[in-house]
């Protein structure tokens, strides 16, 4: 019942656009295209690097509002409605969600590209080629550490508040509202670029990844014990990075579960 | 026409306000004031303390002048009117001062304060009281006698140094820093409004503050 209050004082394209996310990635999975815009697949798939990394960032789109705009609706919320006032509250409005995609439309981009290099270090150490588990396992310890750093406190006490968040900084204007959702973004980027990663480790528009760590976001950010669970969290990363890096088959089979 | 006569200003400030703005919650390190969570202890109280270094309202000067907001959020962040606030005014403030100050911030002057009053569901009151505010780059005092008292210090680096975070995310300024506090004593205590809190070694953060209304 919450959820759903909480989803009546959300602007309509927003859960629309988290719908659509979700939509798109369940579509592609079920008609085999999810395997097309794949990472991996782009990066191998002999296409031009720009061509790659437009199509790339084009899917990426999608799962910015699938997994991660759920956990920033209670900011949009109270942006929505405190902008409502202004002169031009959609374009205010739209400037703001602009400004929260180009953070991690950003980070989508390095991200590729340093997979990228991944694959290319891959390719010429034939070790490392032999021992995938290395790169998935070794994200998930950086993933599972990071959840104990002081940046992840910081970040996800700004995330929890925003009202305060909104009090210090809301400004009208587009360009005010692009630089709101900017810094917003940045905040969600220093909690959850650890996770975010782990969707390359495991494969962009893997659906029960995808599921997983959207839950885990929302959960931080939102849920009373949010604070708690980021260390429970850490622990389970952690551990299943040990379990990738020692026991490689197990890992896979787990992985491979839908 | 030779530009010598000064061409009359084509915008006028409504308000002008800069400074500093320290906020603390009662809620630990988080606040769990959430999708459909009650905060712990089933509410939550902010503090937004603000400082005006430099400010004036309609044509009144209000530099050096405080204004502290109790926010009071009983429940879910995102229910309507559920923002509950008690605003207090700098004792120092003269008549004309005052007045100026309750307007901006209960919106009746419009502009990005307005915006930001309509969140606000029930102003519970505003009080006239002495507010000592003695805090500079996160460290010091904030003192309303018989209400309020917090002490915080700046975190310190390893070489002593205090941590600041420099043209951060956490600054509405850019280029100027943040500093993130821990409030080792905070004490607030307003029987006519039922609100009491204690804790000790919360955080708190300040930064500088810049909000106007050009008309």
């Amino acid at each position: 019942m919450a959820v759903i209050t909480t989803l009546q004082r959300v602007p309509r394209p927003v859960v629309a656009a988290i719908l659509g996310g979700w939509a798109f990635v369940v579509a592609a999975e079920l008609w085999g295209a999810g395997h097309a815009l794949h990472h991996d697949t782009l990066i191998e798939s002999g296409l031009p690097r720009w061509a790659a990394l437009a199509l790339f960032l084009a899917a990426w789109q999608a799962m910015i509002a699938a997994m991660m705009l759920p956990s920033s609706l209670p900011l949009i919320a109270l942006f929505s409605r405190a902008a409502a006032n202004q002169p031009h509250p959609r374009r205010a409005f739209a400037a703001f969600i602009g400004g929260y995609a180009a953070v991690w439309s950003l980070f989508g981009a390095v991200a590729f590209i340093g997979d990228i290099g991944v694959h290319q270090a891959a390719d010429a150490w034939l070790w490392l080629r032999e021992r995938p588990w290395l790169i998935s396992g070794s994200t998930l310890l950086l993933a599972g550490a990071f959840q104990f750093s002081s940046l992840k406190d910081r970040c996800l006490r700004e995330c929890r508040r925003p009202e305060a968040f909104l009090v210090g900084r809301y400004a009208r204007g587009l360009p005010a509202a692009f630089r709101t959702g900017w810094e917003h973004g940045l905040f969600c980027l220093g909690c959850c670029w650890a996770l975010m990663l782990l969707m390359f480790a495991t494969g962009v528009a893997n659906l029960a990844w995808m599921g997983a760590l959207t839950l885990v976001m929302v959960i931080e950010k939102t849920a009373r014990a949010g604070e708690r669970a980021v260390r429970v969290i850490g622990v389970v990363l952690l551990l299943l990075g040990a379990l990738a890096l020692a026991q490689p088959p197990e890992f896979a089979s787990l992985c491979a579960a839908r | 026409m030779a530009n010598t006569t000064k061409a009359p200003e084509r915008t006028k400030a409504v308000y002008r306000l800069e400074g500093t703005l320290l906020e603390a919650c009662s809620c630990d390190v988080l606040c769990p004031c959430w999708i459909g969570e009650d905060p712990d202890g089933g509410e939550c109280y902010g503090i937004v303390a603000y400082h005006f270094s430099k400010g004036e309202i309609d044509g009144v000067d209000v530099s050096g002048l405080n204004l502290v907001n109790i926010n009071h959020i009983p429940g879910n962040v995102l229910t309507p009117g559920s923002w509950r606030v008690v605003m207090l005014v700098d004792a120092a403030a003269t008549e004309k001062q005052r007045d100026a100050l309750v307007r901006a911030f209960t919106g009746k002057l419009g502009g990005p304060l307005a915006d930001l009053a309509g969140l606000v569901g029930e102003l519970r009151g505003i009080e006239i009281v002495p507010i000592r505010h003695e805090i500079s780059g996160g460290r010091g005092v904030l003192r309303i006698d018989g209400i309020l008292e917090a002490e915080m210090s700046p975190y310190t680096g390893p070489d002593g140094s205090t941590t600041t975070l420099r043209d951060s995310i956490f600054s509405t300024v850019p280029g100027s820093p943040a500093y993130v506090a821990k409030a080792s004593r905070n004490r607030f205590s307003f029987p006519k409004y039922g609100l009491h809190w204690q804790y000790e070694g919360r955080n708190a953060i300040q930064s500088d503050y810049r909000m106007e209304h050009l008309q």
